[in-house]
């Protein structure tokens, strides 16, 4: 309104000074087209800004613009492009992209050369921990009972199932915007063989502020630049695991989470120790990025690295809640059942709105819907160690791990 | 058996006795050792703690229908100011102004929603805290209880059933009034018609208009907004949209009024057990919108006050 107000008033000003220059020019006073012409060039000269303001004033009214993309990173943008009848750009691209796990699929391993597998490994060694194989209790209750003499039969239930997981990798951090942005600008959305057949028609959906396939925070296809490292938010348990299948990983089961977390040391045949936090038994939100704990929103997934488990994994508590590849499936006492409205998938780990300490830690699950795209649940990625090639025979022969998993050392944590 | 004893005549304390001591919620006088108002059933321990630190607290209104999760909004807001008093702190005064903050985090802790708050005003949790900001130098003394939402129910519609809400009202500076967001959500219309009473109420409480909740500050809080995301996005739009009743009420009944979005349970699911039937329980507790309309509230009030002056 106070632009359409000023350009009336230039409107005004200009008919004055145009009137004065015609009079002057045809009446018998000639300065009158003296002082017309000196005011219509002091007009012209601000009059542009108001014009161009209410241009984009009026556009703005119209067609309400999509937020201006953010610049998507430069070191994807400067990439070449990749010639797909070329092995070696098509394997250095992925390498690129981070998706180094495909690389070292039994079926693909063998296409690699020595200096592609080594770097393959690297890559595994530097961004994912090795988790050793193991036992591992789920489903603990914490909290002490309300009655005082439970039952044996409630007893047992609060303990939680001895679960056996098999050794495996976990990323050290969740999967942040930036790796995130890989996906997104290598078409994942599109391609159909990633997406599990039954949620093809939500995909459609899964879109950004600006309409873009894109994380739900997004604009424009990418992520607010300052938020180059922090965890991928706003994204469903689809998208999470369309992305895993794409690097060639998995999204982690329950009991891997939790070991890895927990970090379980066997004490006896029967009984083991397992922590309540990644760094010990007792809370410490300067560890983690929880409520309280300051920075009331996510930060960059390096952060916190006090919190940091035996293994090597950040932030497993705190930040974002963590989707977990299998349902929901919360821990009922005898005479209690759990009545879902819609099937969920289960979360772990807490967030950065995380109030209580007893709902951020290693044992405690909660769940969301899998087509729910919230600000504070973002993913990271596992793979099995009998799911990859880690040492090959001299002759570049690719051997399929299942039956026999060299393990070199070097690779693990 | 029994035996003949001399007992002292302290007559200073027969003097304590005689004199009443009026109630802080209603005036009524009511004798020294009086637990409850005899007209109002507000806890004396409002009146005695105002006249023995010296202090007229103010009051502010939490209100909304029953379910709508006053209670937890409270304790949530109490808990929240207490632990974390960057923005501004609040101070119990009194232990029984901790019990509500007690009960409903120990409940949110072990994933449930805490009991319903019992009809009866004697049975009530009254918060009476005081208000501190970093840079301010004097802090507000307030008084706030957790009003049944059945009772508040029962006096909108048979007015003087409950003689302390309509007492507590009139004094009020100002009020929060929350709505059922998944109610709303549902389709249902009860939020939309039972608010709209409530407001028609206040609206009716004062005869005189200087006195009227005109010119109060009212934030209308639509709770459970997690489970919402338009509501969080825009709550004003999103009560224009699914509460037009109350939209159009709120514009002609206060001048000063902001709606808001607030939520505490990141999901919910149902639980059945033959001991409590089924109810809904939190999955997780992240609460969001729960300070800033009580700090939009005082900060409305503080400008009143200024400009009064």
């Amino acid at each position: 309104m106070r632009v359409l107000k000023q350009n009336l008033l230039l409107w005004a000003a200009g008919t004055a000074a145009a009137l004065s220059v015609a009079l002057g020019w045809l009446g018998p006073h000639p300065w009158l087209a003296l002082v017309g012409l000196v005011a219509a060039v002091c007009l012209l000269v601000p009059a542009g800004r108001p014009w161009r303001r209410l241009g984009s004033t009026r556009a703005e009214a119209l067609d309400e613009p999509p937020p201006a993309p953010a610049q998507p990173p430069i070191e994807v943008v400067r990439r070449k492009p990749v010639d797909p009848t070329d092995p070696a750009s098509l394997i250095e691209n992925m390498l690129l992209e981070g998706r180094f796990a495909l690389l070292l699929r039994p079926q693909i391993a063998g296409q690699l050369d020595e200096e592609q597998f080594q770097r393959a490994l690297a890559c595994l060694e530097d961004e994912m921990a090795l988790v050793p194989d193991g036992e591992v209790v789920v489903g603990q209750i914490e909290e002490e009972p309300e009655d005082e003499r439970p039952s044996e039969e409630e007893m047992a239930a609060r303990q939680g199932r001895v679960v056996r997981v098999e050794r495996f990798f976990l990323d050290r951090h969740p999967v942040t915007n930036r790796q995130f942005y890989e996906f997104v600008a290598a078409g994942g959305y599109q391609q159909v063989a990633l997406w599990e057949a039954s949620v093809l028609p939500a995909v459609l959906d899964f879109v950004d502020r600006t309409g873009m396939p894109a994380p739900r925070f997004w604009s424009g296809g990418c992520y607010p630049p300052e938020l180059h490292d922090h965890p991928v938010v706003g994204v469903s348990w689809y998208e999470a695991a369309a992305f895993a299948r794409w690097v060639g990983k998995r999204l982690p089961s329950d009991a891997e989470w939790v070991k890895a977390a927990s970090w379980p040391v066997s004490v006896t045949a029967t009984t083991r120790v397992q922590r309540r936090y990644p760094w010990g038994d007792t809370m410490d939100r300067t560890r983690a990025n929880l409520w309280g704990s300051g920075p009331k929103g996510t930060v960059p997934v390096g952060e916190f690295a006090g919190g940091v488990s035996v293994g090597g994994v950040y932030q497993l508590l705190g930040n974002v809640w963590e989707w977990m590849w299998g349902n929901f499936a919360p821990t009922e006492l005898p005479g209690q059942r759990f009545v879902l409205e819609a099937p969920m998938k289960g979360i772990r780990g807490g967030a950065f709105d995380t109030y209580f300490d007893n709902q951020a830690t290693c044992q405690f699950q909660s769940g969301e819907a899998a087509i729910a795209r919230k600000r504070n649940i973002g993913f990271r990625c596992a793979v099995g160690v009998c799911d990859l090639v880690l040492a090959r025979a001299p002759a570049r022969t690719a051997r399929p791990a299942e039956t026999d998993h060299p393990m070199p050392m070097e690779v693990g944590a | 058996m029994t035996r003949d004893a001399i007992v002292p005549l302290e007559s200073y304390r027969l003097v304590q006795y005689a004199v009443p001591i009026p109630c802080y919620i209603c005036e009524t006088e009511n004798t020294y050792d009086a637990e409850y108002c005899r007209n109002c059933l507000a806890p004396m321990a409002l009146a005695h703690q105002a006249n023995s630190q010296k202090i007229r607290p103010s009051m502010i209104a939490v209100m909304g229908g029953s379910a709508v999760g006053k209670t937890v909004y409270l304790g949530m807001l109490m808990d929240m100011l207490s632990r974390q008093p960057e923005r501004m702190q609040l101070l119990a005064r009194g232990a029984f102004s901790i019990t509500l903050q007690q009960t409903t985090m120990s409940a949110l802790a072990r994933c449930t929603f805490p009991e319903k708050t019992p009809n009866d005003p004697d049975r009530w949790n009254w918060v009476h805290c005081q208000v501190r900001w970093p840079k301010r130098r004097h802090p507000w003394e307030l008084i706030v209880p957790d009003m049944a939402g059945e009772a508040l129910f029962e006096e909108i519609h048979h007015p003087h059933s409950y003689r302390v809400i309509g007492a507590y009202l009139k004094k009020c500076i100002g009020a929060m009034i929350l709505v059922d967001t998944l109610r709303l959500k549902e389709g249902s219309r009860d939020q939309d018609y039972f608010t709209m009473k409530l407001v028609s109420y206040l609206a009716e409480l004062h005869d005189s208009p200087k006195e009227s909740w005109q010119r109060r500050p009212v934030a209308m809080v639509f709770t459970k907004a997690d489970q919402c995301e338009p509501c969080v996005a825009d709550p004003a739009g999103y009560a224009q949209a699914h509460a037009g009743g109350l939209w159009q009420q709120c514009l002609e009944r206060f001048s000063i009024h902001k709606f808001f979005a607030a939520g505490v349970a990141g999901a919910c699911v149902w639980r059945e057990s033959r001991s409590e039937g089924r109810v809904r329980v939190p999955l997780r507790v992240e609460p969001f919108g729960i300070v800033e309309p009580f700090e939009w509230l005082l900060e409305q009030i503080k400008a009143q006050r200024l400009a009064g002056k």
